[in-house]
């Protein structure tokens, strides 16, 4: 299982990645893509939208269910994976590159201190 | 909770690193390369299934028994003929649906669904005038489909199937090979002792490779049934809902004389009926079992099965729809998780694949 250092993870296999001071990029882990099978269609947050902590942030269908992505952080989506929309299959093949959901503007970067390191997310999916 | 029961191919299946789900209290592989993957292997070359998990049960005696209690003539049916058949209850609703092999004059075999057996099983059992042996044998056959349309060349290597028709069957030994499936393409299933399924399925994974043969698991056949508009038990048919109603009047033999559930039929012929079993397109999202499908506002029918279908590339679902509604370019809403997606009726049968 692909779980690259540098980037937080939540208990809900998302990833995050500290862009500069305030913005993250969020995306689903290799773990996660891996348990959804191949993803058929993703649901993406609007632009401008304001997202909190457990929000769902977006929603990938594979092709036997539709799961939600929890927004891993609080504050302003501010880009979206317009690709996803005809590439979903993205998120399998590329999770943390090609495959990111969302760019959002954090509310509070001390939310980053809540999150997993690499080490400790490999522990939590029991690596 | 109980223990799921594995096929002999358990270990075979892990040995390929299948993920595996529970299903019908067996624990069956869901998908080995992935389910896109695995239904478009079996629509342009060919795939192996295990679907061992099915039930069969062995019935020796006067045919005309069993004849009462299904929609297709099995006295007509000669020997070495299977046919597509449903079990029906006295109010015409759906025990199951099965593929029944006539063996000889008086013997059948019913291959029915793993969740159904002991179900069609006790109904069977409480409907038979007469028996000489009516047995449950699911636990004695493994059952593997290699479907596709490269199944016939590969399975030729082992078995001369090419003079069989759709639905026709020859026993070779101990085992039974029949021109048949539930993916919507060409197909076979062998029928055989089930200790001997790890032998024959790693035969045929050999044979397959200058094939581009695939294993497959029931993801993709669950995809590929979809596609081609075949129906599962549970979603599409149930013991409340009639063939009428669920559209696949095609298994009701008209001429053949009394059965089980046909008056209730011949009236609802004239009649019609209140609901029907349809196809839809849909935009900008997949619909799932359970979603209400809406027009003028109103509800006027319930998704059965959807998913994008990966040789398609379309999403699309099966519902039951009020038969005012149920017209094939009607437009229509579908609720999936909140959102009304704009969705059209069309036929069931999504995928035809083409006549050679």
């Amino acid at each position: 299982m692909n779980i690259p250092e540098g980037l937080k993870y939540s208990k809900e296999h998302e990833w995050v990645k500290v862009l500069d001071g305030t913005k993250v990029m969020v995306g689903v882990t290799d773990f996660a893509q891996d348990e959804l099978g191949d993803i058929v269609f993703v649901n993406l947050p609007t632009p401008g939208q304001t997202v909190n902590t457990g929000d769902t942030l977006a929603s990938l269908e594979s092709v036997k269910s539709a799961s939600d992505v929890y927004s891993p952080v609080s504050g302003k989506v501010v880009e979206i994976n317009e690709k996803l929309k005809n590439t979903p299959e993205a998120i399998n093949d590329d999770p943390y590159g090609e495959g990111w959901i969302a760019v959002i503007e954090l509310q509070d970067v001390s939310v980053l201190d809540s999150l997993m390191n690499s080490e400790d997310y490999k522990k939590f999916i029991g690596e | 909770m109980l223990e799921l029961k594995r096929t002999s191919l358990y270990e075979v299946h892990r040995a390929l690193g299948a993920k595996m789900t529970a299903f019908a209290g067996f624990e069956m592989p869901l998908q080995y390369s992935g389910i896109i993957d695995e239904h478009m292997a079996v629509r342009t070359a060919v795939g192996m299934f295990d679907v061992s998990h099915m039930g069969e049960l062995y019935f020796k005696g006067d045919i005309g028994s069993i004849d009462m209690l299904v929609t297709a003539d099995v006295k007509k049916l000669l020997p070495g003929k299977a046919i597509y058949t449903m079990l029906l209850n006295e109010n015409a609703g759906v025990v199951d649906d099965l593929i029944l092999y006539k063996l000889s004059a008086n013997e059948l075999l019913l291959v029915v669904n793993a969740a159904n057996t002991s179900k069609d099983e006790t109904f069977i059992r409480t409907n038979l005038n007469s028996a000489e042996v009516f047995e449950n044998v699911s636990d004695k056959y493994f059952d593997i489909a290699v479907q596709g349309p490269k199944s016939a060349v590969m399975v030729e290597q082992f078995f001369h199937v090419a003079a069989l028709v759709p639905f026709e069957f020859a026993t070779f030994g101990d085992l039974i090979v029949s021109r048949t499936g539930y993916t919507g393409e060409d197909g076979f299933e062998i029928y055989g002792p089930m200790e001997d399924a790890p032998l024959w399925w790693n035969r045929f994974m050999e044979a397959g490779k200058g094939f581009g043969l695939k294993p497959a698991g029931l993801g993709a056949r669950d995809t590929l049934r979809i596609e081609a508009g075949l129906p599962l038990y549970g979603h599409e048919l149930n013991d409340e809902t009639t063939p009428l109603e669920s559209n696949y009047g095609f298994v009701i033999d008209w001429d053949k004389g009394s059965f089980l559930g046909k008056d209730v039929l011949v009236s609802q012929k004239q009649q019609g009926v209140q609901k029907k079993l349809m196809g839809l397109e849909i935009s900008g999202g997949i619909a799932r079992e359970g979603n209400k499908v809406l027009a003028d506002d109103s509800e006027i029918g319930v998704v059965t099965s959807g998913t994008m279908a990966p040789f398609l590339k379309k999403s699309i679902a099966m519902a039951f729809l009020r038969s005012d509604k149920s017209k094939i370019g009607t437009e229509v809403t579908v609720n999936v998780r909140g959102k009304l997606l704009p969705a059209r009726v069309v036929s069931k049968f999504f995928y035809k694949r083409e006549a050679k």
